[in-house]
């Protein structure tokens, strides 16, 4: 009690004084909150003031960040097209490649897409479906059809729908396998596997003599590791529409036989990207790995090639020999975006061949990106004897296959995502790869109706039949 | 005595350090990770100390963070503005003060963070762009703003409740206006809560990515928790460099627990005992 | 005698009518979008369907989703108890003096400060089947194979628990020490006069004085658990085989891999009536408490 009476009298003798000013105060302060009302919406006015442009302004979107090789793709484009077009800027943008498809969902919503957008190629059919991307044929026409046929018939496939073309393939890359030799010569093996049950005794010598996993894939939660899936259930004659066929369950078979008996690491499940694959690689930690030509543009650089000195790379191996190992395609394409300034879009079209014409592409292997070009005229003039390790991707990018013709077009990124699910079920052994799959093939036909099933179903087998060349 | 005291005190200095330890384990591994290569960290057995002192890759970290340090600290500072602005008045008037509209407030500051970030991006992106806002610092600082400004008065009016209410009855009693009370009473009193909240809203602000990603687009305006997803390349991580990156990052808000946590060693209402 | 001032409305509107702008706003946008069928291409171009609650009768019929709800329940309630009981503890023992406090303090943030991609790379790598964990046990022979820890259907949900606990003790310890320095120290001085222990002392004079601080903490902890996502998603994505998903993961899932921009928003708006009942729970035991004036 006593507390509290002295606690009154101090604050008594506080406030005699400051009872007076009470109105004073209270005045000041709401002049001080509309000040700063003011304050803040003349910032505002000024700011979205002071900002207007008088250049035309091309914008391009994608995931090259500055500062890295891969940025100079567009910029050394831009520097050229500003040579015929000296009033004309170019300016690129940059987007965490995780984050490009959510951007330009945002974008879309606001239709403040950029003028050029960058997508990876199994977003093309949704895209084109949304009305994201501007209809380029009649440009394509008038620049020459040849010019449309010299990219290969994949990319021509991907990015174009119902006779009407709306981007262009830029890069593209593809799956094999990658080995060190000096491990395979401690192993006792001679040559690279060419068969599943060849793959399955190389990895036993192995951790019989080296006591390491003897080969690493992509499994986890993401189309990277549901793509890496696919030219073990291709080259079996497998097909993302029909799960529940003996080709594609002998695939996870073979897959989660290799996890069982201890030849691969189940941690492919919780990786985050291809790249963490190569680090387990050249740390010797793994002998062979499924991973793509993109690595020697990123980590398997030549610096590291030399120290290594080992590096080589296989086709990925087949069931029985005389099959082809059939792989999807990867890479970006550039298209020009459906909200484009009508005053703008001849400049962007423009631009966009100048981006996609065969020097350019051809440049990109020049500038370390690892990429390989999507054109004929660029890919005959790429020497091999410069870049051997690339022979293999090259070749198998001519017949490539495109992932969402193979999977339903635009109901592609749901089928993978069933799949990638299955896959880790069975290398988990949380189902067999039979129950797995068998779950996953209802999930997706329920997807479609009958007829867009069967439609889609033969079209996947038609494009299997005609690449692997039988 | 002092002797005897010393010794007693750095007894639980000792007992202390063992969680503290523990809870730094991450920290640690992410210091000497920017010391080594990307192959070097994936090494198995993991590396306890670097294998050579190499510094190049937190000298290249640093140069490539450093332009978004700025932005980093314009943000973060903007919105620890704004939201203790905000939220000091409405956590006491919530806390000590029984409003009509003060339970349906409370529950609607709580429920309208429940949302995760993802969620409310792309309305209010579509707010924002409306507003011409994009490519300004005021839409970030708004944007988060919706997260800190809930948070900030919903852990504010919980320590303005421990202020004994007699007090303020007293000063009303005396004659103080409401804002009175409320400069030199409450924002004393709580200073060490001002403090607590202050640290938090500071570090979310500091460790914010999507909010900044969706309403910048200008790459010079970015803060640094964008500049670090520099490190992730399309096919992979540069963990080493993004580990270096990290711990350049990290300073500042440990700069600010340490500063700020010497304000919360005051109690609460220590003062107002005070003769 | 003030509480119809218009004054103390002044105090109370600025954040009343921004959270009702910018936070109400994107509740019901995520609403409308939960009844809708919205895909990608419906998305963008602006087309989609109403629906009704025909999103939300698939989701709750979803065995993934079911799982799921469930993973969210035992996450949050595992999490929070062990970050409230570490908080605390480490509150208590933080509340006496010694050298060194100031720094120690300041490190015990670094769950909070750290960015989340490296301590999710880090919880990877822990618990992946060639990390530490597997590691020691290994080399003290109390296993011979590694426990998959985070590859396998039971255990991931576990690891992320373990995770989600250390990144949440900052918060809870912050909170619940600032609360503790509120208690003046001459209370504690006459229960040690009194002859009570220290465990009596903590029963019968902290928790209940700092009980608006510990509902806080409880609240708001809930609310952050129940949203955690980032940590999750980078150590398991939701796997394998989406065992390990919350609603949080389950709903970008469902927006970013297949394009169910409604689903996910319906399962989103589920999530929102978990927290909501939860911390309807939680504040209904503060009701009698509070001492207020007029």
């Amino acid at each position: 009690m006593n507390l509290v009476k002295n606690l009154r009298k101090y604050f008594r003798r506080r406030f005699r004084v400051i009872v007076k000013k009470e109105e004073y105060f209270m005045k000041c302060f709401m002049k001080w909150s509309l000040s700063m009302i003011l304050i803040v919406a003349m910032v505002l006015v000024v700011i979205s003031i002071g900002f207007t442009q008088e250049k035309v302004t091309i914008t391009v979107q994608d995931y090259f960040r500055p500062g890295e090789d891969s940025y100079k793709c567009v910029e050394e484009v831009a520097v050229e097209f500003k040579k015929n077009h000296p009033d004309v800027e170019v300016n690129q943008t940059y987007i965490p490649f995780a984050q490009l498809l959510p951007t330009m969902l945002q974008e879309s919503l606001t239709k403040t897409l950029p003028d050029i957008l960058m997508a990876d190629n199994p977003w093309l059919p949704q895209l084109i479906k949304a009305g994201t991307l501007k209809d380029i044929t009649d440009k394509v026409k008038e620049w020459g059809w040849k010019n449309w046929e010299d990219f290969f018939k994949g990319y021509r496939e991907i990015t174009s729908s119902e006779g009407k073309i709306y981007a262009f393939q830029y890069t593209t890359n593809n799956l094999a396998l990658f080995y060190r030799e000096s491990l395979l010569d401690k192993a006792g093996i001679a040559n690279p596997p060419e068969t599943w049950q060849e793959l399955k005794e190389d990895c036993k010598k192995i951790r019989e003599v080296l006591d390491i996993y003897g080969f690493a894939f992509d499994a986890e939660a993401s189309e990277e590791g549901s793509w890496q899936f696919f030219p073990f259930l291709w080259s079996n004659g497998g097909s993302l529409l029909e799960l529940d066929q003996p080709e594609a369950i002998e695939a996870l078979q073979f897959l989660t036989d290799m996890v069982k008996e201890g030849y691969v690491p189940r941690d492919i499940v919780n990786i985050n990207g291809q790249g963490d694959l190569t680090k387990w690689f050249i740390n010797g930690e793994v002998a062979f790995m499924v991973n793509g030509n993109w690595e020697f543009g990123w980590q398997l650089t030549e610096d590291v090639m030399q120290r290594l000195g080992d590096v080589n790379v296989a086709p990925i191996p087949v069931r029985e020999k005389g099959m082809r190992t059939m792989v999807p395609f990867g890479g970006e394409c550039f298209g020009i975006s459906s909200n484009i300034d009508p005053v703008k879009y001849d400049l962007a079209w423009e631009f966009l061949k100048l981006l996609v014409s065969s020097d350019s592409i051809l440049r990109l292997n020049v500038n370390g990106l690892g990429g390989l070009p999507t054109r004929a005229s660029a890919a005959e003039k790429i020497s091999v004897e410069e870049l051997p390790f690339l022979k293999i991707f090259l070749e198998q990018s001519q017949y490539a296959l495109p992932r969402p013709l193979m999977g339903g077009i635009d109901k592609y990124p749901e089928v993978s995502s069933t799949v990638w699910v299955a896959v880790q079920k069975a290398l988990t052994g949380i189902a067999t790869p039979e129950e797995a799959f068998k779950e996953a093939a209802r999930t997706i036909q329920g997807l479609f109706s009958p007829e867009d099933y069967e439609k889609y179903k033969q079209l996947a087998r038609k494009l299997l039949q005609e690449a692997s060349g039988k | 005595m002092g002797k005897k005291r010393r010794a007693k005190e750095w007894k639980w200095t000792l007992i202390a350090l063992i969680p503290t330890v523990i809870i730094i384990l991450p920290l640690y591994f992410t210091a000497i990770g920017g010391f080594q290569t990307g192959v070097e960290i994936f090494h198995r057995p993991p590396y306890w100390f670097p294998p050579h002192h190499s510094l190049e890759f937190y000298i290249d970290a640093w140069v490539t963070l450093l332009p978004y340090l700025k932005n980093s600290l314009i943000l973060a500072l903007g919105n620890l503005a704004l939201t203790l602005g905000v939220a000091l008045p409405s956590a006491f008037a919530l806390a000590k003060f029984r409003l009509k509209l003060g339970k349906s407030t409370f529950f609607i500051l709580a429920f309208t963070q429940m949302l995760p970030a993802t969620a409310v991006i792309i309305p209010l992106f579509l707010i924002f762009n409306n507003l011409k806002l994009i490519n300004n610092y005021l839409s970030v600082i708004l944007g988060i703003a919706v997260f800190s400004i809930p948070f900030a008065t919903i852990i504010l009016r919980a320590y303005i409740q421990c202020i004994p209410t007699g007090l303020i009855e007293a000063a009303f009693i005396d004659g103080a206006s409401l804002f009175r009370v409320f400069w030199s009473i409450i924002i004393p009193l709580s200073s060490p809560a001002i403090a607590t909240v202050g640290i938090l809203t500071f570090i979310g602000a500091w460790g914010d990515f999507i909010v900044s990603l969706t309403f910048l687009k200008d790459q010079t305006m970015q803060p640094m928790g964008i500049g670090l997803y520099y490190f992730i390349g399309r096919y992979g991580v540069v963990w080493n460099k993004l580990m270096a990156g990290s711990m350049i990052y990290a300073v500042p808000p440990l700069i600010v627990a340490l500063l700020a946590g010497k304000s919360i060693v005051t109690g609460l209402t220590a003062g107002a005992f005070k003769e | 005698m003030k509480t119809s001032s218009y004054k103390l409305y002044f105090f109370l509107i600025p954040a009343l009518v921004y959270q009702l702008i910018f936070g109400i706003y994107p509740l019901i946008y995520n609403l409308i979008l939960s009844l809708k069928d919205v895909n990608l291409i419906t998305y963008m171009g602006g087309t989609s369907q109403w629906i009704g609650l025909s999103n939300y009768v698939q989701t709750l019929k979803d065995t993934v989703f079911q799982r799921t709800f469930f993973n969210t329940l035992v996450f949050t309630g595992l999490s929070l108890s062990f970050q409230f009981i570490i908080g605390f503890l480490l509150a208590l023992l933080f509340n006496h003096s010694f050298p060194l406090k100031g720094l120690l303090q300041s490190l015990i943030m670094v769950p909070w400060i750290l960015p989340i991609i490296v301590s999710g790379f880090f919880f990877r790598w822990f618990f992946s089947d060639q990390g530490m964990v597997n590691g020691f046990l290994l080399s003290w022979g109390l296993i011979d194979k590694p426990i998959p820890w985070i590859t396998s259907q039971i255990l991931p949900l576990f690891s992320l628990i373990v995770a989600n606990i250390w990144l949440g003790i900052p918060f809870s310890f912050v909170l619940l020490y600032t609360g503790l320095r509120a208690i003046p120290l001459e209370l504690f001085e006459s229960a040690d006069i009194d002859g009570t222990n220290w465990w009596q002392k903590i029963l019968f004079i902290t928790v209940p004085l700092l009980k608006p601080v510990i509902i806080t903490t409880l609240t708001l902890g809930c609310i952050f658990t129940v949203k955690v996502f980032d940590l999750v998603w980078i150590i398991t994505k939701g796997g394998p085989g989406e065992v390990s998903h919350l609603l949080s993961t389950l709903s970008y899932s469902l927006a970013f891999n297949k394009f169910h921009f409604g689903k996910a928003s319906s399962v989103l708006v589920i999530m929102l009536c978990l927290v909501i009942g939860l911390t309807v729970l939680l504040n209904s035991i503060r009701a009698e408490e509070e001492s207020s004036i007029g």
